[in-house]
């Protein structure tokens, strides 16, 4: 009985292991792939004509490739969707942590979950049919699409992210901390914001950062809702193409140069994301050191 | 949640087992998974005939999948569609890496205003011109509400964009205006047409009337309809073709499926989805 046990535990590990060697070396295969595939775009054109101009007109004669647009998009979207999703999550995350209690809590937590459970393609149509017609009335905005219709969808889908996070830094501050605050005459609400919170930023700061990445890489919710024009954003009423947008838009039918100029996007999102999980684990780290 | 991960894997695995197996139960007639994909405007015909081709030959399964004209060419040449559908010419770069092209039906782009807050039904071809040029920008330019033009254009896959471009934009010697939010598919032209005030956009005749919040204008003065087009008065017309790489092997389903659409049948079911049949 005993051995069966371990040789059990033998192959568990065994599957494991391996488990993480294919995350590993997916990891690498999608590097190698995207870099391959579109660093060969440089032999027509200048990395700085890429990244700094905003001609794109991949199909023209003479092809001009510049993505410039398009990063500006992703900047605009995810910096919007963030000023609306950071304050209500982390409000959200405070009450979940310190106030919410027993059923209340519990249906909210599921209530949480759900939203980071919804397709994304249901976010884009909430989107379009919800919320583009309240702001082409607030607004004036005459299609009701653009960066702020684009920004509240993504600031719904990335709620549950900031949500969680803050809500799990919050409960990790240790108890010592918190009962201390409070023994020193401090009101609950005092130590939430005086202790608790200050305490848990490190942590708190990684789900914002965490929920920039799902922005910055969410495709087909701001498909449906940003409006896809190929122009520079003026503003939060402008129409805009992403990066992800760019690329979903025009795979299908690229060809030539035009399908590496793709890849070369992709390349530029990558490493738009890889900063982002880099500052995520140091933030992480810090957030670990400090509770010790 | 981990169970129902599981549960889900299982079903995964099993539905492909199930999707191969049907690929080895070889029947006397036609059998087997094919894709077919490319046209948005092409896609009602291609639906409603694999509808048809469903009651023939229940052992067919035909998936079609909707990207666009550009992308249903280059899906014929790559392999990933053994018929692709295209709503424009084929390019010499096409023809010459083999895509061959078969006439199924004519069809006109018709322009497609919001009903409930554009009055005007008529757009002379200069006026459309400069308004998808973004020339004209305010609808009291040509006549209609003092309000901004709300321009919807398709994206480049787009066989009707090509068409549309060819018949009015670029034969000016312009080009599109550039803050024209896209849209992906003509039933998206319909939809978001029809839903926001103020806007203009085409789409194949088989689309007109799908969407009840728009109407179609005449250009000048001419409705776009069957009879206009097949006279050549109403100019932006094109032919809807099916794309396959080389000549379709003899025999085969897909010889068979473009036949069949090119029979009486199948030009009334293009009949039936509001297009223009070959034969008329």
């Amino acid at each position: 009985m005993k051995s069966s046990k371990s040789l059990l535990e033998k192959i568990v590990e065994k599957i494991l292991l391996i488990s993480a060697f294919i995350s590993i070396i997916s990891v690498v295969f999608i590097t190698v792939f995207i870099l391959k595939e579109g660093l060969p775009l440089f032999t027509q054109v200048s990395p700085l004509t890429f990244l700094f101009s905003s001609d794109w007109a991949p199909t023209a004669d003479p092809p001009q490739y510049g993505i410039l647009a398009f990063i500006m998009g992703s900047i605009w979207v995810t910096t919007g969707a963030l000023l609306l999703s950071v304050p209500v999550g982390l409000a959200v995350g405070i009450f979940m942590a310190e106030i919410a209690k027993g059923r209340f809590a519990s249906i909210l937590r599921s209530v949480v979950e759900l939203l980071a459970g919804i397709p994304s393609v249901i976010y884009g149509l909430f989107g379009y049919i919800a919320i583009s017609p309240i702001i082409r009335k607030i607004f004036d905005s005459p299609t009701g699409l653009g960066v702020i219709t684009a920004s509240i969808v993504l600031a719904i889908m990335t709620l549950p992210t900031i949500v969680n996070i803050t809500e799990v830094s919050i409960r990790a501050v240790s108890q010592e901390q918190k009962e201390g605050s409070l023994a020193l005459g401090a009101t609950h609400w005092m130590t939430i914001y005086r202790v608790l919170v200050p305490s848990a930023r490190s942590g708190i700061l990684a789900g914002i950062v965490l929920g920039m990445g799902r922005a910055i890489g969410e495709t087909m919710a701001v498909l449906m809702v940003a409006g896809n024009a190929v122009t520079m954003p003026k503003g939060p009423l402008s129409l805009t193409r992403t990066l992800t947008m760019n690329i979903a838009t025009d795979m299908k039918y690229a060809t030539d140069y035009h399908s590496v100029s793709l890849f070369t996007t992709g390349i530029v999102l990558f490493i738009f994301i890889l900063a982002i999980n880099l500052i995520v684990q140091y933030l992480m780290k810090k957030a670990i050191k400090e509770d010790i | 949640m981990k169970k129902i991960i599981a549960g889900l894997m299982i079903l995964l695995v099993a539905g492909f087992t199930f999707a191969n197996g049907q690929k080895d139960a070889s029947g006397a007639s036609f059998s087997g998974n094919y894709a077919f994909g490319g046209s948005t405007t092409v896609e009602p015909i291609v639906r409603a005939t694999i509808e048809a081709y469903k009651d023939m030959y229940p052992e067919v399964k035909i998936s079609y999948d909707a990207p666009g004209s550009s992308a249903g060419v280059k899906g014929a040449l790559a392999g990933t569609y053994t018929i692709g559908a295209a709503s424009r010419d084929l390019k010499d770069s096409e023809k010459e890496a083999g895509a061959v092209g078969t006439p199924i039906a004519k069809d006109g782009v018709a322009v497609v205003v919001n009903k409930g807050s554009v009055s005007l039904d008529n757009l002379s071809h200069d006026q459309l011109i400069a308004i998808f040029a973004g020339e004209i920008k305010n609808w009291s330019e040509v006549g209609g509400p003092d309000a901004e033009i709300v321009v919807f254009n398709r994206d480049e896959a787009s066989g009707t964009r090509d068409c549309f471009n060819e018949k009015t934009v670029k034969s000016a010697g312009k080009s599109f205006v550039e803050t024209a939010a896209i849209v992906t598919s003509n039933g998206d032209m319909v939809a978001k047409v029809g839903s926001t005030p103020y806007s203009i956009g085409y789409c194949g005749l088989g689309y007109l009337g799908k969407d009840a919040g728009t109407k179609s204008v005449k250009i000048d003065n001419i409705a776009p309809s069957t009879s206009n087009v097949l006279n050549g008065s109403y100019v932006i017309q094109r032919e809807l073709l099916l794309v396959t790489k080389g000549t379709v092997p003899a025999g085969s389903l897909e010889e068979n499926f473009i036949n069949y659409i090119l029979s009486d049948e199948g030009q009334a079911i293009v009949a039936e989805e509001g297009f223009i049949p070959l034969n008329e």
